[in-house]
């Protein structure tokens, strides 16, 4: 989550707002939060446009001159290239110690909400471990489906941790955002070990129809291996199961898995298995692995640089394309991959992750290409620009 | 011996002993090989059965060759075929019930059939 | 009985010796595995590592578990229902002979065609409604009726009838229903085109080749070949209906089998969707003294000139010809895919009277062809009822049905139920009975054994081999794609 920092002035407790550059945005009744500096000679905020509940708090760059109204909360001395990165629409959540987190940002197809911390797996390469929920979690979600506009919204996605861990609290905050959101497309990243419970599936199914896309890791072709990567025993059975129920009530699912060294040598059979057994899936995405969290602390176990690995993968893609199965290819760097692959590639790195080192400027295929995780510790040692 | 072969002008002769091959396992060998022989199941001595293989007048000259080969590994195979379905018999018939005829506790009738669930 | 204290344990398969000193071994839902023989042996000794690569290999096609029993079940119960998804819906295949009469006296023909001047032998409009209502009380969702005969445009009225009759049920049940006539296409005219079009039906024909072998045996009852009378009628069929609005078949004949190549190039040249190579059935003509010659040959024959031209074939469509070799298509759909394949002539239990029936002229029903053949030789062995006597559940729940379906399960049959091949595969009771002389069949000296062992073999050394392009072309089949759209050269249009 994108974050930003500044100077607290009169806040007590943490809050959310949508950001409002313009003094004349109607608030629809949710909070605004003013970000000064649009434009720039406003120094003083005419108080009338919005009455006092309203108007939650007050953004101000560092060396602006505007004077915020008294009482109100503010952020003071924010860096201002860091407020450029702010826009109308986005969410924020201002906490008493200054800082501003970027819960939602507009405009942006990479957007999610994070439904829990928590895990019930280990996953070798997880590139952000378990940790607890903070107490007020589930009701800013709640807080932030309503902040959402529902025109602009196009699509959401529901994370975690792993959110089936809050049971029928998932079932609610699905149901929500259909509720409030009804045109938006909503994709649930869940492991599916809870969903071997036919009538939580099919409780969910139901909250979510016809908006929500489920996608589920699978790692490999048999439960000694997936078990492992998954650090959880039974793990993989219990995902068929799920996977199986979900097909059973008609609902979209689609497969991830994480390309390293304990995924690749068996590759094509991962690919020969989720075709005989899961043939209704949507896609299957063959994903980069993000290096940082556990996939940084266990970097020698499973780092195998992606350009040693594009025969096994090119195998698994078209052994699955050929069989009409959808594949995307995610995080991966277009010159890693040989042509035939280009059509499955993705630019899926959420945005402001997105990186591209030097290399890449003088590459002509710089826009088609996704660059690579800034928060990744290592990276290929084969990345080249195109000519 | 487990086996034993004796060559006749127009066929052959093989004593099996019972021990090491049930008589379902004979039989089918006998009728894999009804295509190039016309075939005899007797009792021989005690613990032993003798299967007569005699040429068909259709049987090559190629296939007369071959018929001894393949009949005695028929019988390997079936053999090993009746042991595996005593092993995974009970699990195939599962499995078609689950399919067309779930069961209400599948783990348990697993455990109770296979000794692990 | 347990294998508790065994390191794995083994899950169903069926095995038997392949080329190249190996074992194929096959499970329940018809997913295979070559192993040489020192694996194989290692396997059933259990005597493989946990944590080898090739026993993970067997894990991931449940051949193996070392860990959880029950789940594997599950997922192979799963499977295993949908690989039989065809008996779901019961009978959708329904023939219609609409007349015996026939304007052609082909020499292999099992339908024994009358003069075409004898009237008596139509079916008539009260016997056509009474089918009609008969094929709308199947439960199946989707409905294909054949129009058969004799040749059916000689009472196309009749063939009128039943469609008009059709739709109009149709409007209540809501299927999806399916016209073909089976013709030889002489009849053909504009009018009959013209209805086909408006009501949406496609034509079946028969092409035995170029015409110095399709000639041969497919005359006119006035003795003259009918090739060049096709010829002409199919262009004007294709100019009205499209191009792909009549698919042919063949008969492969004794002149034919050293021709296959020459064959194979005059389907390529007419650019037809498809070919199915077929052998000749034994029934009716075919066994007259006078031409049973080129009709008798040898299954191996059949066999080795078969796989000779599917390697011709091939070749054409790495070269840039789309042609499908309808047979292979079927068998590799059931080889390398999950899903079920409605073949109704090799199935188990049989296809015959649960996939497909056939009508006779009278309104006598059968469960397929073979069974009309050898009422109309004297043997009522397999009638199954009359249409304006019988009701529904007389006919397809009669005994004979019941009886054709217990014996034709190749988990039970002898030669059948340990032969690794038994998911690809079927049984032919009907056949069975008219050749061998009982239901069950005697597998060792049985002719559509020996084929389809055959051919299903060859088409696994073919997948094993992996030469390349020969996936791609399967695949293109199986898929209905083209070669660059399986490469992923070219965007899917499906």
């Amino acid at each position: 989550m994108y974050e930003l920092s500044g100077t607290a002035s009169a806040i007590t407790r943490p809050f959310m707002g949508v950001i409002s550059t313009k003094t004349s945005a109607w608030s629809n009744g949710k909070p605004l939060v003013f970000l000064a500096g649009f434009p720039d000679n406003l120094r003083r905020l005419p108080f009338r446009p919005w009455g006092r509940r309203n108007l939650a708090a007050c953004i101000v760059p560092a060396a602006s001159q505007f004077t915020p109204p008294p009482k109100i909360p503010c952020i003071l001395d924010v860096p201002q290239d860091h407020c450029a990165d702010l826009g109308d629409g986005d969410v924020v959540l201002i906490e008493p110690d200054g800082r501003i987190m970027v819960v939602y940002k507009a405009g942006s197809p990479y957007n999610s909400i994070l439904a829990t911390n928590r895990c019930n797996s280990l996953c070798v390469m997880c590139p952000q471990p378990p940790t607890g929920d903070p107490d007020d979690l589930y009701e800013n979600n709640l807080q932030l489906i309503s902040l959402l506009d529902p025109k602009e919204t196009e699509q959401l996605g529901i994370t975690g941790g792993e959110p089936t861990l809050l049971g029928e609290d998932l079932i609610t905050l699905v149901q929500t955002c259909r509720q409030k959101l009804p045109n938006t497309l909503l994709t649930l990243l869940t492991n599916g070990r809870r969903l071997k419970d036919l009538e939580f599936a099919r409780a969910l199914v139901k909250a979510g129809y016809p908006n929500l896309l489920i996608e589920t890791p699978l790692f490999a072709d048999n439960d000694t291996e997936h078990d492992a990567i998954m650090g959880a025993k039974g793990s993989f059975y219990e995902t068929l199961q799920g996977l199986h129920n979900l097909a059973l009530l008609g609902q979209p699912v689609g497969l991830r898995t994480i390309l390293h060294a304990l995924t690749i040598k068996r590759l094509t059979q991962y690919a020969a298995f989720v075709y005989q057994n899961l043939p209704f899936v949507f896609q299957v995405a063959f994903m980069g692995m993000e290096t940082r969290g556990l996939a940084s602390k266990n970097l020698a176990q499973l780092w195998v640089d992606p350009y040693d690995y594009q025969d096994q993968l090119a195998h698994a893609v078209l052994y699955l394309a050929r069989r009409l199965v959808p594949v995307s290819i995610y995080n991966h760097q277009l010159c890693l991959l040989p042509r035939e692959l280009w059509p499955f590639a993705r630019k899926s790195i959420t945005d402001w992750k997105q990186s591209y080192p030097p290399t890449c400027d003088t590459c002509s295929q710089r826009e088609a290409c996704g660059g690579v995780f800034g928060t990744g510790e290592k990276h290929s040692a084969f990345l080249h620009p195109i000519s | 011996m487990d086996a034993k072969v004796k060559r006749k002008p127009g066929g052959f002769e093989v004593i099996l002993s019972k021990a090491l091959y049930e008589k379902e396992a004979v039989f089918a060998a006998t009728y894999a090989l009804s295509g190039l022989c016309r075939n005899r199941v007797e009792p021989a001595q005690a613990g032993y059965v003798k299967v007569t293989l005699e040429f068909l007048d259709s049987c090559t000259d190629t296939d007369r060759a071959e018929v001894e080969n393949k009949f005695m590994n028929e019988l390997i195979d079936q053999q090993l075929r009746l042991d595996l379905e005593k092993r995974y018999g009970a699990i195939r018939r599962l499995i078609v019930q689950q399919a067309f005829a779930p069961l209400d506790n599948l783990k348990a009738e697993v455990k109770r059939i296979v000794g692990r669930d | 009985m347990s294998a508790v204290t065994e390191r794995y344990t083994l899950m169903p398969f069926r095995f038997s010796p392949f080329p190249g000193n190996r074992m194929l071994v096959v499970n329940e839902v018809g997913e295979f595995i070559f192993l040489d023989r020192e694996t194989f042996e290692r396997l059933v000794s259990y005597d493989l590592d946990p944590g080898s690569g090739v026993f993970l290999d067997l894990k991931g096609k449940h051949f193996v578990t070392d860990t959880a029993v029950t789940p594997v079940i599950e997922l192979l119960a799963t499977k295993y229902r949908t690989k039989r998804e065809f008996l779901k819906g019961f009978t959708g295949l329904h023939m219609v002979v609409v007349t015996l009469r026939c304007n052609q006296r082909c020499h292999y023909c099992h339908a024994s065609s009358q003069p075409a001047d004898q009237q008596r032998w139509d079916m008539t409009p009260e016997t056509a409604i009474n089918v009609v209502h008969k094929i709308m009380g199947s439960p199946s969702e989707l409905i294909k009726i054949e129009f058969q005969g004799g040749e059916p445009l000689l009472n196309f009225e009749v063939v009128k009838t039943i469609v008009r009759e059709a739709k109009r049920l149709n409007r209540k049940k809501k299927k999806s229903l399916y016209f073909v006539i089976c013709t030889n296409l002489t009849l053909i005219d504009a009018s009959i085109l013209a209805y086909c079009k408006k009501e949406g039906i496609t034509l079946s024909s028969s092409l035995d080749g170029p015409k110095e072998i399709h000639d041969l045996h497919r005359v006119m009852r006035t003795g003259e070949g009918s090739y060049d009378r096709f010829m002409e009628n199919l262009k004007h069929a294709r100019s009205i209906l499209g191009h792909d609005g009549v698919n042919p078949l063949m008969t492969a004949t004794e002149e034919g089998l050293s021709h296959f190549k020459e064959i194979i190039d005059e389907y390529a040249a007419l650019r037809f969707q498809g070919i199915f190579l077929r052998h000749v059935n034994p029934y009716g003509y075919a066994q007259s003294d006078e031409h049973r010659q080129s009709f008798a040959y040898p299954m191996e024959d059949f066999v080795e000139a078969y796989k000779k031209a599917l390697l011709y074939i091939i070749e054409l469509n790495l070269a840039g010809t789309p042609l499908v070799e309808g047979y292979a298509c079927i068998l590799l759909s059931r080889i390398l895919t999950p899903f079920a394949t409605g073949f109704v002539d090799l199935q188990s239990p049989t296809g015959a009277g649960i996939n497909g029936v056939i009508y006779d002229f009278n309104g006598d029903v059968y469960p397929c062809d073979e069974a009309r053949m050898l009422a109309k030789m004297g043997d009522r062995r397999f009638y199954l009822g009359n249409v304006n006597r019988d009701s529904y559940l007389d006919i397809f729940t009669s005994p004979v049905l019941q009886e054709l379906i217990e014996v034709s399960c190749v988990e039970t049959l002898p030669g059948c139920h340990s032969c690794p091949l038994q998911p690809y595969c079927g049984s032919d009771p009907v056949r069975n009975y008219a050749i061998q002389g009982n239901l069950v069949g005697h597998r060792p000296t049985s002719d559509f054994c020996m084929k389809h062992k055959a051919i299903i073999e060859f088409l696994l050394e073919l997948i094993d081999q992996d030469a390349p392009g020969v996936m791609d072309v399967f695949w293109s089949w199986i898929t209905n794609r083209t070669l660059a759209e399986v490469r992923g050269e070219a965007p899917c249009t499906n």
